[in-house]
This record gives structure tokens, sequence and C-alpha cells, in this order.
């Protein structure tokens, strides 16, 4: 009897410890995949679009200096 | 005097490590009160050489003078010019008065001098009773009037014009070409007007500037650059429709091309020798019926063709020829050395499907060397032969 629960406890402690371990690499890997690349391109878009913007205002306020 | 000189005058652009060359060591030498037209095709630099001229772009390499001063790094309100947009950039939230003396109240001038000028604005561009209007109620060619008169008020050294009728409707655009050319008359000062339309460029210009690929191909008064092209790109530029090219070879005594022989004397005209490859020039209306020949001042011999197709125009019928076995082709070769567009009178009797003979007039026949595109000669006549010459014998080769 004693045997048998044993090996269900080994057996749950094992699936539990499976789904802990895959848990963290599966985060390491989207963290490296997903996460940094889309917080790089999010905050370079902001950037490129903050100096879109400012050669637009500069551009606009060049052309009015012809008006 | 408002004298404009770009002097190698050159404009990269990094574009993702490639080097974009949009303008490429441009000389231009524009005279005080001349209208000039940039006219070329999409990409060609024209838009970029104005803006290195209005002080939006500064160029990589060159001078930019406007007077006796280089403004090349000067800012835009310091070069003494006034600029209409292609898109006029009218303030939505001012009224015409409001946007017509934006730039005067920029530059603080006195209230009674900007009544002054805003009303002589609007006299000369009849926008009279208008001043209180918001541009929403304005038509389009109002509107680009009221962005000529902010320009006009300015009164500057040199009026910049950047495509300023191309999103206007063609009767309006014809209409605001005598504007222009009312108003240029009126001012007396320079106007650099950049255009893609030929047509808007021959009619409005004292001088024309082609340009392809950044460079400057002609510059010479709308006629000489129509009547006499430098090179291949200027002749099939200028003119609409387009001028017909036929590759060709000189021999002892005429050029042979694939479909006709034009008997000429090639010892009379200097730059070629037999055995040249060259492009023959025709305008359509260089190009005649058989039974007109003896209107046309040197006329060639005749060579037969069929028509394809008519084009009604009103006033003229555009009619493409075939040459030699009149078998219809889109190949680009097809194009060139096989079809002819000759335009003929709209009392004609030709039909499409028709064998016609043709002549051409050899007085204006131009010749190209084929491997440079360079022009030799725009006139296949000896030299000092006179209008009344007979015509020579063509022979086709059907």
């Amino acid at each position: 009897m004693s045997s048998h629960l044993a090996t269900l406890y080994w057996s749950g402690m094992l699936v539990l410890f499976f789904f802990w371990a895959y848990g963290i690499g599966s985060f390491i890997l989207d963290l490296k995949n997903k996460i940094i690349p889309g917080i790089i391109q999010y905050r370079r878009g902001r950037r490129k679009a903050k100096e879109q913007r400012e050669r637009e205002e500069e551009r606009e306020e060049r052309e009015q200096q012809l008006y | 005097m408002a004298r404009v000189r770009l002097e190698h005058v050159t404009k990269r652009y990094d574009d993702q490590g490639d080097v974009v060359t949009a303008v490429d060591d441009m000389n231009l030498d524009i005279a005080h009160g001349e209208f000039i037209c940039f006219v070329g095709p999409s990409g060609c630099g024209k838009s970029t050489t104005m803006e290195t001229i209005a002080g939006l772009t500064i160029p990589t390499e060159g001078q930019v003078f406007i007077g006796d001063r280089d403004v090349t790094n000067l800012p835009p309100k310091d070069r003494g010019i006034a600029m209409v947009f292609q898109n006029i950039a009218l303030f939505p939230h001012m009224d015409v008065y409001d946007n017509i003396s934006f730039g005067l109240r920029l530059r603080d001038y006195p209230q009674d001098e900007i009544d002054r000028r805003v009303e002589r604005a609007a006299d000369i561009v009849q926008l009279e009773g208008m001043l209180e209007r918001m541009p929403e109620e304005m038509s389009g060619g109002q509107r680009q009037r009221v962005a000529i008169a902010r320009a006009i008020v300015r009164e500057p050294d040199v009026f910049l014009m950047d495509e300023p009728l191309a999103n206007l409707d063609a009767k309006l655009k014809v209409h605001m070409r005598t504007e222009l050319q009312r108003l240029h008359k009126e001012l007396d000062t320079t106007i650099i007007y950049v255009t893609h339309d030929q047509e808007e460029a021959m009619t409005l210009s004292d001088r024309i500037a082609v340009l392809d690929s950044g460079s400057l191909q002609q510059i010479d008064p709308p006629l000489t650059c129509y009547n006499e092209p430098d090179n291949l790109f200027v002749a099939g530029f200028i003119g609409s429709p387009s001028m017909n090219f036929v590759e060709g070879t000189v021999t002892e005594d005429a050029l042979e091309t694939p479909n006709f022989s034009l008997q000429f004397d090639p010892s009379s005209i200097e730059g070629i020798s037999v055995g040249d490859s060259v492009t023959l020039g025709i305008r359509p209306e260089d190009i005649y019926p058989a039974d007109l020949r003896d209107e046309v001042a040197d006329p060639s011999g005749i060579i037969q063709a069929r028509t394809d197709i008519l084009e009604p125009m009103g006033d003229e019928i555009f009619a493409y020829l075939l040459l030699g076995d009149g078998e219809t082709s889109m190949s680009q070769e097809m194009a060139t050395n096989d079809q002819l567009l000759m335009s003929i009178d709209p009392d004609s009797d030709i039909e499409e499907e028709d064998e016609v003979g043709v002549v051409i007039d050899r007085r204006n026949v131009h010749l190209f060397d084929s491997a440079s595109g360079e022009a030799i000669v725009h006139d296949l006549r000896p030299v000092g032969t006179d209008s009344s010459a007979s015509g020579s014998e063509v022979e086709t080769d059907d």
C-alpha cells in the first residue's frame, strides 16, 4: 500500500516538475524571441516616428518661410 | 537684379546604404525677368533642383547664387524668394486676407503696408471682394490664386512655382496658364517653374530646361527644344505626340532603314560618314499623304504603308502607319522601326486598313547618333539648299 502511495507521490511530483520547468523554459524563449525584440522594435519605431515628425516640422517651418 | 545661378550643384541622398544622385553637376544661369521651366519625367530631379534654389534642400556639392549673393547655406527666408506649392497649402482656419498676409505678419510689417500689398496682390490675381472668404468656400482655381497672391505680397526677387497647376482640371489649367503669363508681364520678375507637363512648359516659358536622371539635357527657348533637340531624350520628351524614331544606317547616297531608304548626300552633312548607325527622328506633322507631295517644301519619295489605327482629335487625326510586312506587333522593335505616327487633316478620307503612300519633309528630318543619342543634324538637305529644292527618290523594300 505504502509503495503505491510513494509511486503516486513521485509520479505527481514528476508531472508538476515537468510543467514548472517547461513554463520557465518557454518564458525564457518568449523573452528572447518575442518580448525583448518587441520592446526594441517599439522603441525604434517611436524614435523613427519622432525623427520623421521633427523632419516634417522642420520642413514645414522652412516652407512657411517661403509663404 | 534677380539673376539665379547654379554652379556644379549636386545633390546625393543616402537611401538605406545606396547613394542616389538626384541632381548631378547642374550648371544654370537664369537671367533677371526670365520665365524658365524645369521639365522632365517623374524622378528627373526638377523638384530637387528647385528645392535647392528655395533653400529647402542643401546641395551636397556646388553653389547657388541669387543676384550676386551666395545663398547656398542661407535659410529660405533670407533668400528673397517666394514659392507656390503644388498642394496650395492654405491655412484652413484663416480667411483669404489672413492667408495672403501671413508672410508679412510673420515679418512684422506695419498694418498699413500689409493692407496696401494685400489689396494690390488681390487686384493682380482678381480676388477683389473675396478677402473675407474661407478657403473651403473657394474653388480650386481661386485657392491657387490665393497661394499666388500670398507669394506676390512678399515682392520677392524670384518666384518659384512647383507644379502649381497640377491639381486643377484641364479647362482651369489653360485659364491659369494665361493668368500666369499676364502675371509675369505685370511683375517683370524671375519665375522658375517646375512641371512634368511639356505643353505647359512650351506655352509659358522663355526657356525650357529639360532634365533627365538628375542631368540637364538641354536649356533653350521652347521652339529650339522642339525643332532642334540636342539628343534623343529631348526629341522624345518635347512634343505631343512624340517624335517617330527609326533605326538606320548611312550608305553612300541614302539612309537605309529596315523598311525604306531615304536618299540624301552624307558628304554634304558634317558629322556623319558612310556606315554610321543613326536614329532617324520625324515628327508626326512632317509626314504627309502622298497626294499632298506638291505642297511639301522638300518631299522625299513615296513610302508605302498601311493605316493601323486612326485617332480623331478634332482639329487633326493621328494615323498609326504600319511599314514593312504590316503585321501588328507590340514589341519595342516594332514600335520604333515598323510603325510611324502621322498627323493628318480631319477632312482626310483615309480610313483604317487603307494602303497609303506617304512622304516625309526632309527639311525637318532629325538624325541622332544611335550610340550616344546626340543630335547630328536637323535637316537632311545639303548645306545652303533653299526650301524650294525638290524631293529625291525613295524606294520601299516591300
